[in-house]
């Protein structure tokens, strides 16, 4: 049952048609990434359903639940959309402690809430992010982590029907990249919350979501469940994007895209020259000549060879 | 409303801020236009105004460049001192200015002439180019060391590194970098130069040295509300003189923009301790340009002021034994015009400048999210800011006089209207610059919070920008203190400001009553910027 769809959504920037026309359906209850490189159009999708960009007025609507966000001219103001987002810069106000910062959407007039319910709910999210030692500081106080924790919190308090992440965790350093998604996708599963991402890096978005939608220059170039795309890439794009895949060519037959993961040193396969070694840490990756193709071939591995040595390589084993 | 409002405010506001200067112009006659213009002395003023305000302009920016590039680069220990002594005569306003060289260098009584005498006589164009350059270092000063500090260090860096020396890398990396920022101070140098009253009036008018500004007052002084024509003529002139200068201005200002002079990573500029050598050297010149032409004309009009009339010229540094605080109790105390100078300046200037921050917030708020009538208002704000002062106020008074039924002639308000149209961009610019500086993403939060938009601007933006506000208060507050061009052409006997009073003392030759008046003066100005240095921890004041 689909809870949020988008149905023929378009948006230009002068005469630039960025979304020339998109379908998207998203389950209650589902952490949905949209994937894509620079430019691909999913930041574009996303400020359009939080209402921060208005589509077309050729577009189709934007439903959420029951509700319809927008359609042609209809168009719902973003404080009245009941979405909450957290921003790849934390956008957390530098004026206002954590504790504010948080109760900010509470405090609305329209929120008609008593000092003592803000107070709980804001405790409860803080709780949430595992940040209640903090409330009273300001976020130049805080570490960018932090920050993160505090505009997640922000975006979560006040029940949101939807939430949008933009890239929250591109300004982190590696470390807590893994831990602050493991924790997003905790709270995503407790609260059995809608969630999209967009990310443009794969491994965060094969992690933590329940769906990839790979975006292509505003159209979806793959939709499917992040085990499938990566072992079954539908096409060259898909492959070399979502799995590191790389095209083939001059082995006699058309041009075809392998996965250089799935190329084992084993005796029986291709034979080919070790042409370079990258050291990554766990294992090495290797670029080989093979007489056989126009370009060197890419495999790992975790035994280390050195320069003009010959290796055996099957595919898929 | 949502689009209706914008556009009404910006016609609004075209109309209240264009309409003096356009009605001024509607003054003039074409016939007497001519026989003005083609009066014999016409020439020599605009000679006078040509070479005072392109020659000031090119020694404040020679000047400005070496003292930027030290401030710029290296880091020393009384580098704050140093600075704040080399902003001084910026923040000390114009007419302080030239009434201490008028102590320190007058022909006849000039306490300097024997210790540090200037090798020209004061009165004339050489002494009119020499306090507007003193005057306006400190502008170019400001505009080139904020770009330096900004340059890239390693653009010097891989110059050095590919061989080039020192002076090479002035020459051949910085300077031309640097060409449209320098253009763009030297045109604003001699835009300022241009349209200043006080120091033409002070240094020039004593040798018959007129340069456009002090016609206009000349023909206002001697033919009362039937000189207005006369001073439509000379202030159209102005207009004229200064249209070129703030034409290549803007070009520059476009340029400046275009050229990034920072990208990537960097060492930061200003980390760099210079050779005890060249600090010495640079301490030596400065210092020695910092006593001669500005501490001690300031310190001879301090010493008039604490001693008895007269004795300081008598008698010179003898006359220390015999301290008065008198011209101090007299302008303070005895003197009646003081309350209401002081109410003119303090309490009318303080509400000009409220309404000013007003205006500015109100406009930002309004036309937020209009990025055209944003740029429109934003230009004619800077337009009536480079207008000089005196065409304002006589754009006003024949605005304002009744003959199109509305009369603020004779009143304070008619000042007040003139510092709102000349001040305006002053509080605009900062706070434009602090909301362009908030991230997008601190409203689309608030909004994603359920805030609407008058709750983002008052939760959210005006909380961020209250540095913004609180320094644009002082920004404005300090010119509107020094202000005297209008205030000479507006004051009535209900309105009189410091900068009149101090005017009209020095007129009536009573020196220590209008030096004293100066040093006070100066104090506040020094106490206002302290004030926002404080409370906006250190981002506006110098």
């Amino acid at each position: 049952m689909s809870y949020l769809t988008l149905k023929d959504l378009r948006k230009s920037y002068g005469s630039t048609l960025v979304i020339p026309g998109l379908d998207l359906s998203v389950a209650a209850g589902s952490f949905v990434a949209l994937l894509g490189p620079s430019g691909s159009g999913k930041t574009t999708i996303l400020r359009c359903i939080a209402g921060l960009e208005a589509p077309d007025p050729q577009s189709g609507p934007v439903r959420l639940g029951d509700a319809v966000l927008s359609e042609g001219r209809k168009f719902l103001p973003p404080e009245k959309r009941g979405i909450g987002m957290v921003f790849q810069n934390y956008a957390v106000w530098p004026h206002l402690s954590v504790f504010d910062n948080v109760a900010f959407p509470l405090r609305l007039p329209h929120a008609k809430l008593a000092a003592a319910a803000v107070t709980a709910r804001v405790d409860e999210a803080l709780s949430l992010v595992q940040l209640g030692a903090y409330a009273k500081r300001l976020p130049h106080e805080l570490s960018g982590g932090q920050q993160q924790r505090v505009a997640l919190a922000r975006a979560l308090v006040a029940k949101p029907r939807l939430l949008l992440l933009d890239e929250p965790l591109s300004n982190l350093d590696a470390l807590l990249r893994e831990d602050l998604g493991a924790e997003i996708r905790r709270l995503q599963k407790e609260l059995a919350l809608t969630t999209i991402l967009v990310t443009h890096d794969q491994k965060e978005a094969l992690a933590l979501s329940d769906r990839i939608v790979l975006l292509r220059q505003g159209a979806v170039a793959a939709d499917g469940a992040p085990e499938d795309l990566y072992r079954d890439p539908p096409d060259e794009f898909v492959a070399s994007f979502l799995a590191g895949g790389q095209v083939i060519r001059g082995d006699g037959g058309a041009p075809r895209t392998v996965l250089p993961r799935r190329w084992q040193v084993a005796g029986g396969g291709r034979r080919v020259r070790i042409q370079a070694r990258i050291f990554r840490g766990n294992e090495y990756e290797y670029l080989a000549h093979d007489p056989q193709l126009t370009e060197p071939l890419r495999f790992f591995s975790a035994a280390k060879y050195d320069s003009g040595d010959e290796v055996e390589l099957v595919y898929g084993a | 409303m949502k689009y209706a409002l914008p556009l009404v405010w910006t016609v609004a506001l075209v109309l209240a801020f264009a309409a003096p200067v356009l009605l001024l112009l509607g003054q003039i006659d074409l016939a007497h236009a001519q026989e003005i213009l083609g009066a014999e002395r016409f020439p020599r003023v605009m000679a006078v105004t040509g070479l005072t305000g392109i020659g000031a302009a090119l020694v404040a920016v020679v000047l400005g460049f070496l003292s930027a590039r030290v401030f710029a680069f290296s880091d020393f220990r009384g580098k704050r001192l140093c600075r704040l002594l080399a902003i001084l005569p910026y923040l000390v306003p114009n007419f302080v200015l030239a009434a201490a060289y008028v102590t320190a260098w007058n022909p006849g009584t000039g306490l300097l002439n024997g210790w540090l005498p200037l090798p020209f006589e004061l009165y004339g164009v050489g002494g009119m180019i020499l306090a507007f350059a003193v005057a306006h270092t400190p502008v170019a000063l400001l505009m080139l060391e904020d770009k330096l500090a900004r340059m890239d260090s390693s653009l010097r860096e891989a110059a050095r590194l590919a061989g080039a020396s020192p002076l090479t890398v002035v020459l051949k990396i910085e300077l031309p970098l640097l060409v449209p920022t320098l253009l763009s101070a030297l045109c604003l140098c001699a835009a300022l130069d241009i349209s200043a009253f006080a120091i033409p009036a002070w240094i020039g008018a004593p040798a018959k040295a007129y340069p456009l500004t002090y016609k206009i007052y000349q023909a206002v002084q001697l033919g009362g509300t039937d000189g207005i024509p006369d001073a439509g003529v000379y202030s159209l002139v102005l207009l004229v003189a200064l249209a070129p200068v703030l034409a290549l201005m803007a070009l520059s200002q476009r340029r400046e923009k275009r050229r990034v002079l920072a990208t990537g990573k960097a060492a930061r500029a200003g980390d760099r301790r210079p050779g005890r050598g060249a600090l010495g050297l640079f301490l030596a010149l400065f210092g020695g340009y910092s006593l001669y032409l500005f501490v001690a004309p300031l310190a001879a009009l301090l010493f008039t002021t604490i001693v008895p009339p007269g004795c300081a010229q008598a008698r010179g540094l003898a006359c220390l034994g015999e301290f008065t605080a008198r011209p101090y109790r007299f302008v303070l105390f005895e003197l009646a015009e003081t309350r209401l100078a002081l109410q003119g300046s303090l309490v009318y200037g303080s509400l000009s400048t409220l309404l000013i921050l007003a205006l500015a917030v109100a406009t930002l708020m309004i036309l937020d999210g209009r990025p055209r009538l944003l740029r429109l208002a934003e230009t004619g704000f800077s337009l009536l800011m480079a207008t000089p002062g005196a065409i304002i106020a006589l754009g006003l008074i024949v605005a304002a006089s009744g003959r199109f039924g509305l009369n603020l002639y004779n009143t304070p308000w008619i000042v007040v209207a003139a510092m709102v149209l000349k001040h305006q961009n002053l509080a605009f610019q900062p706070l434009r610059t602090g909301l362009a500086n908030v991230g997008p993403s601190l409203r689309e939060a608030a909004r994603l919070s359920g805030a609407g938009e008058a709750t983002v601007w008052r939760r959210i933006l005006l909380p961020i920008l209250r540095p913004e506000c609180v320094g644009g208060f002082f920004l404005v507050l300090v010119p509107v203190l020094g202000e005297l061009t209008m205030s000479v052409f507006l004051s009535s006997p209900s309105y009189r400001s410091l900068g009149t009073l101090l005017f009209d003392l020095q007129d009536y030759a009573d020196q220590a009553a209008a030096g004293a008046l100066a040093i006070i003066l100066v104090v506040l100005i020094l106490l206002a910027n302290e004030a926002s240095r404080l409370l906006t921890r250190g981002r506006i004041g110098y």
